[in-house]
């Protein structure tokens, strides 16, 4: 992207008196918009904006035959494209390094948070269990795919539906029994380290001057459950232990405007 | 709740089709241009439950150069539909109906752009289908065709569609998928230029005869025009904001 | 009011000259998303596009590639012209913004360019070449109030690069962003002169 190489440049610049190109102090995130359930054939889904960045996840709860060492467990499966409507960059073909980092970082959130029984996610143990598969498709790739991408798949489970179930075990379509039960709700924070300095939630042009990144999903517990560093970079450990309190102290701000979104669109 | 296909209504005593649309009544339509910022042309079409969503990029070099055509644009169309768009969950990698639509696709915009402006460059078109209920092929294209004019490129006409066909014993438009499987069903999907007359994609699958046949051609024509009209709306929107400077 | 049309909207039932436009069966056509013009001549001016080379052109590229013999241009269109070391004198390197001048087009489209100057200590913005001309403005009208506004001299490429150097680029960048938004609006520059009023003070 070296058509950014001079805005990049712009972006140093200012964040050398703490200020962003974009305007926003250095820990705000950008505004989000969410357009929830709109898709009839999905169990559960979301378009979530992040500034101009835009995601759309979409659920699919499917009855499968569990792991063998785990007979009575559900599970999830996270699959993000770095579709390339996008981003002029973004080629099509098998998932890179990148959209594979992308999904398990995202994956990783939402296991780890144990936000999901699995549990009860067990149609017959031994034979059948529910796996919740979230898939993700990139619209427009405006930086932070990361936080994007979670907080997406997020409101897409707390939507999610799932589907009824005949005495042969094969699902009834267009018929439901009950809403998937999300108990804690991770979000995920990314942080850019440009020069010497640290932004929350960067924007593309920010992402293209940034050596090193970091992101820690915080459940309302207040406690961490999942940890990404990327890029070439490297952090310091004071960095890193600013950047973790930084995400814990903004938790509940963004927890609150996600949640008003989600209610004044009649969510679950 | 299941019911033999023979025993399902196509029609009921009044005429109405199971989901209150009469014989050739279409289902409603919205589009919107310009909705992928870093895209060169972009849009957004809902028909019925179809939801396609169109960006290009081009014309661009093509690479790798030995495939290149020296005298015109080459065009390259990804027809791809996400796995939660259709009742069973579909695996993401492309399958066989997603290339050959991609194909005949590809080769019906074609011939609405002038490629010799353009020689040895790519222009590629990505569709991605977020939900589906029968015509997904030509939503794409409605976007597809959008998303081309939206990007600067020369074109003869926009490319306008629909999916004529026949369940219950009578010829209908734009099918559902409740249509599709009905044991007479004949699915037949035409793209055309509408200003133009020229036809661009049909495919047909099913058995019609030849009275039938050209029945569908002029309801598809008639159509066409009409959706046309709605593309029409949908590129000038784009350019009807206004600038206050309180903004 | 200005008129905008559509690929395939008839403009005309007689065969017209111009540009933008073909003619099928004796009627004119338009080719493109774009302003009508009727006058003399016909003309559907298109609303976006990638630059079109036209010879004489003053045009801002980006170095991108370098090989033994020469440099790759990235010029914002839809084939990046190549030039010979051996004929110029300067070394450039990757990322190098320079002013260069169309030569020539061939017949296949592809341009020879003529590297003017390295241009330095500025930044690089990108607008859709089709805008150029509502970022110059009538009589340089819009770029004059993008100048006094930010304090930077700015330099239009007729491709659609932007060299910016010295003052505030921030303020050239959100006036950028608003005017590609907005270009269709009647009076842009008076309202441009409002908006840069307003944020000039925040």
């Amino acid at each position: 992207m070296q058509e950014y190489k001079y805005e990049s440049e712009l972006v140093k610049q200012e964040l050398f008196n703490d200020k962003r190109l974009s305007k926003r102090k250095m820990f705000d995130s950008r505004d989000i918009s969410i357009e929830l359930n709109t898709l009839q054939n999905a169990n559960g889904s979301a378009i979530l904006t992040l500034g101009k960045t835009k995601v759309v996840a979409g659920i699919k709860i499917m009855p499968e035959t569990p792991y063998p060492d785990t007979p009575d467990e559900g599970s999830i499966s996270v699959g993000i494209e770095l579709s390339p409507m996008s981003d002029p960059n973004f080629g099509s073909g098998p998932p890179s390094e990148d959209s594979i980092e992308l999904s398990r970082v995202v994956d990783r959130s939402i296991r780890e948070s144990k936000g999901l029984d699995f549990k009860k996610l067990c149609i017959k143990e031994g034979e059948k269990i529910w796996c919740v598969y979230i898939d993700i498709y990139i619209i427009n790739n405006d930086g932070n795919l990361f936080d994007a991408c979670e907080l997406c798949a997020l409101a897409a489970l707390k939507c999610a539906k799932i589907p009824k179930l005949d005495d042969e075990f094969k699902v009834v379509k267009e018929e439901y029994d009950g809403h998937l039960e999300l108990l804690k709700n991770p979000i995920l924070f990314t942080f850019a380290k440009i020069g010497d300095k640290i932004v929350l939630d960067p924007d593309l042009i920010e992402e293209c001057a940034s050596d090193a990144r970091f992101s820690v999903a915080i459940t309302e517990d207040k406690n961490l459950v999942a940890i990404q560093k990327g890029l070439h970079g490297a952090f310091k450990i004071d960095e890193v232990k600013n950047m973790a309190s930084t995400a814990i102290k903004n938790y509940d701000d963004v927890f609150l405007k996600f949640n008003k979104i989600l209610k004044s669109k009649s969510a679950h | 709740m299941s019911k033999k296909k023979d025993e399902v209504v196509y029609f009921d005593e009044k005429g109405k089709r199971f989901d209150g649309r009469s014989q050739f009544e279409i289902r409603p339509i919205t589009l919107k241009v310009g909705v992928i910022e870093r895209s060169d042309g972009s849009a957004y079409v809902e028909w019925g439950q179809n939801k396609a969503i169109a960006a290009v990029y081009g014309p661009r070099e093509m690479l790798p150069k030995h495939l290149a055509d020296a005298n015109k644009a080459t065009i390259r169309y990804y027809y791809r539909m996400a796995p939660f768009s259709v009742p069973d969950r579909k695996n993401p990698k492309p399958g066989r109906r997603e290339i050959e639509i991609s194909k005949v696709s590809g080769e019906a915009l074609s011939h609405s752009v002038d490629l010799e402006q353009y020689p040895n460059t790519a222009i590629d078109i990505f569709v991605t289908i977020f939900d589906s209920n029968a015509g997904t092929r030509i939503t794409a294209l409605l976007a597809a065709s959008l998303a081309l004019a939206d990007a600067g490129l020369p074109m003869k006409d926009l490319v306008s569609g629909i999916a004529v066909g026949k369940a219950g014993g009578k010829l209908i438009a734009d099918m559902n998928k409740h249509e599709e499987d009905a044991s007479d069903a004949v699915d037949l999907p035409i793209a055309m230029l509408p200003n133009n007359n020229d036809i661009v994609l049909l495919q047909m699958d099913g058995v019609l005869t030849e009275k039938e046949f050209y029945e569908c051609l002029d309801i598809a024509k008639k159509n066409c025009q009409e959706i046309r009209e709605l593309q029409v709306s949908a590129l000038k929107e784009k350019y009807s904001v206004d600038f206050n400077s309180g903004d | 009011m200005k008129t905008i049309v559509v690929p395939g909207d008839l403009i005309s039932d007689k065969p017209e000259n111009g540009s933008g436009i073909y003619q099928k069966d004796n009627k004119t056509y338009s080719k493109y998303v774009g302003v009508l013009y009727k006058g003399e001549d016909t003309q559907v001016v298109p609303l976006h596009g990638k630059y079109t080379p036209r010879e004489g052109d003053m045009i801002i590229g980006l170095v991108v590639q370098e090989d033994m013999f020469g440099y790759i241009v990235d010029v914002k269109s839809y084939h990046m012209p190549y030039v010979h070391k051996r004929s110029i004198k300067t070394e450039f390197k990757p990322g190098d913004l320079i002013l260069c001048q169309v030569i020539s087009v061939n017949e296949i489209k592809y341009m020879i360019i003529d590297i003017q100057a390295k241009l330095e200590d500025g930044i690089l913005f990108g607008v859709s070449a089709k805008k150029v001309p509502r970022v110059i403005g009538k009589h340089r009208s819009m770029i004059n109030l993008l100048e006094k506004y930010s304090e930077s001299k700015i330099l239009v490429g007729a491709n659609g690069y932007l060299f910016v150097k010295g003052g505030k680029p921030n303020i050239v960048k959100d006036a950028l962003e608003v005017i590609s938004k907005y270009s269709q609006t009647e009076n842009l520059t008076e309202k441009m002169e409002g908006y840069l009023k307003k944020i000039k003070v925040e």
